[in-house]
């Protein structure tokens, strides 16, 4: 109950959530709550990728698609901080890492909440490709999402830090597209999440190729373009 | 005099955050209590002015807002996520663990006298109904469930 407490008070009072990450107010249940609730729901999220092939892959896209987020988050983090830091920021590593955590947990959140919708198409449509393209759709809303509320989260606790605020708002930008692309990769490279139907059940696929022309090529094919093997 | 509870009441109203609905029980669950005090102590002699005053410094208006705030918060997430995953957790439970490899329910005859069956189907509607305070919600959740369950066992979708 205590996470869906942080998750309301993020959702409906994100002001005072974020005075209290500037204030360095509980962060540790701060960060325990939400990185329960992700994990929990990118789970929920990740079975119903999974649901379209094999119990297998609901499995295994329940456990992957958390550990997706968590390793773009501990990746990522590291370079945000020490850039704001170069920038005059006072933020601390913990700040950091919980402001990054929210806008995981919000990604997670609209992500649960599109559940229902995907699932219903999963059941009503025959097209691999168009479920396929339906996710990178969802995902990129919900991570949109996630980053405002980074965006938002940062403005507010950075008041009070040395000079440098306007580079410090082109790092963030600049962060978030490293953000997309080293999650877009990792995705690639912990994939598949759904499981093509004409293949057996696989933890991992082989390394080649990359995400955006695997998406490209999706879209090429539900266009009448080619057919994706 | 009911300027008097409405103030106390709006001030107590603006340290709630919750939503809409359940600040709006929360208020009028307040508002049966001050005025049930207020017509005990005219009772006994007092005005209703001084009693609802008494009453309201009793009450103590930062502490009830923030004890409120504290016991409710949460809640409307809470049901906003019973809603959007417990159809699909079913479903899926159903999809995966009780119906038959395929996905399809066939043998739907022998589904009926699996206990797993009815425990899902079971839960899908009894966590909602204990959950939202207005039942239909919790209908139309079990409703989603079984549509969900339904197209699970006869659609085509799944044998891409």
């Amino acid at each position: 109950m205590k996470s869906l407490v942080i998750i309301e008070r993020i959702l409906r009072n994100r002001n005072r959530f974020f005075t209290e990450i500037r204030d360095g107010v509980e962060l540790g249940e701060k960060m325990r709550a939400m990185l329960v609730s992700g994990i929990v729901f990118f789970a929920l999220y990740g079975a119903v990728m999974g649901s379209t092939h094999s119990l297998w892959q609901v499995i295994s896209s329940a456990v992957k698609l958390p550990v997706l987020f968590l390793a773009t988050l501990v990746v990522c983090s590291p370079t945000l901080y020490f850039f704001n830091l170069i920038f005059g920021s006072n933020q601390s590593l913990t700040q950091n890492f919980c402001l990054i955590l929210t806008a995981i947990t919000i990604t997670a959140v609209i992500l649960l909440s599109f559940s229902p919708i995907v699932l219903f198409f999963l059941l009503t449509t025959s097209q691999y490709q168009f479920f396929k393209l339906l996710n990178v759709g969802v995902f990129s809303v919900a991570g949109i999402v996630g980053v405002r509320f980074l965006g938002q989260g940062m403005r507010i606790v950075s008041v009070g830090g040395h000079d440098g605020a306007k580079a410090r708002r082109n790092i963030l930008r600049l962060w978030i597209l490293v953000y997309a692309f080293v999650g877009s990769q990792m995705a690639w490279t912990l994939r598949p999440f759904i499981g093509a139907p004409s293949l057996e059940f696989e933890l991992f696929r082989q390394l080649g190729g990359n995400f955006y022309g695997n998406v490209f090529a999706s879209l090429g094919e539900i266009l009448g373009f080619f057919t994706v093997r | 005099m009911s300027d008097d509870i409405e103030r106390l009441l709006a001030s107590i109203g603006s340290q709630l955050d919750l939503d809409a609905e359940l600040e709006r029980e929360v208020i009028d669950e307040i508002r049966g209590h001050l005025e049930d005090a207020a017509a005990d102590a005219e009772v006994h002699g007092v005005t209703r002015q001084d009693a609802l005053a008494e009453a309201a410094a009793r009450f103590g208006v930062t502490d009830v807002g923030l004890q409120l705030h504290s016991v409710h918060e949460g809640q409307a997430t809470a049901d906003g996520v019973v809603a959007a995953s417990l159809p699909v957790v079913c479903a899926l439970v159903l999809r995966w663990l009780v119906f038959s490899p395929g996905g399809t329910a066939v043998n739907w005859r022998e589904l009926l006298i699996r206990p797993a069956f009815w425990v899902v189907a079971g839960a899908a509607l009894l966590v909602p109904m204990l959950r939202f305070t207005n039942r239909r919600y919790a209908l139309v959740s079990w409703t989603f469930f079984w549509v969900l369950s339904v197209i699970f066992a006869l659609g085509p979708a799944l044998r891409w």
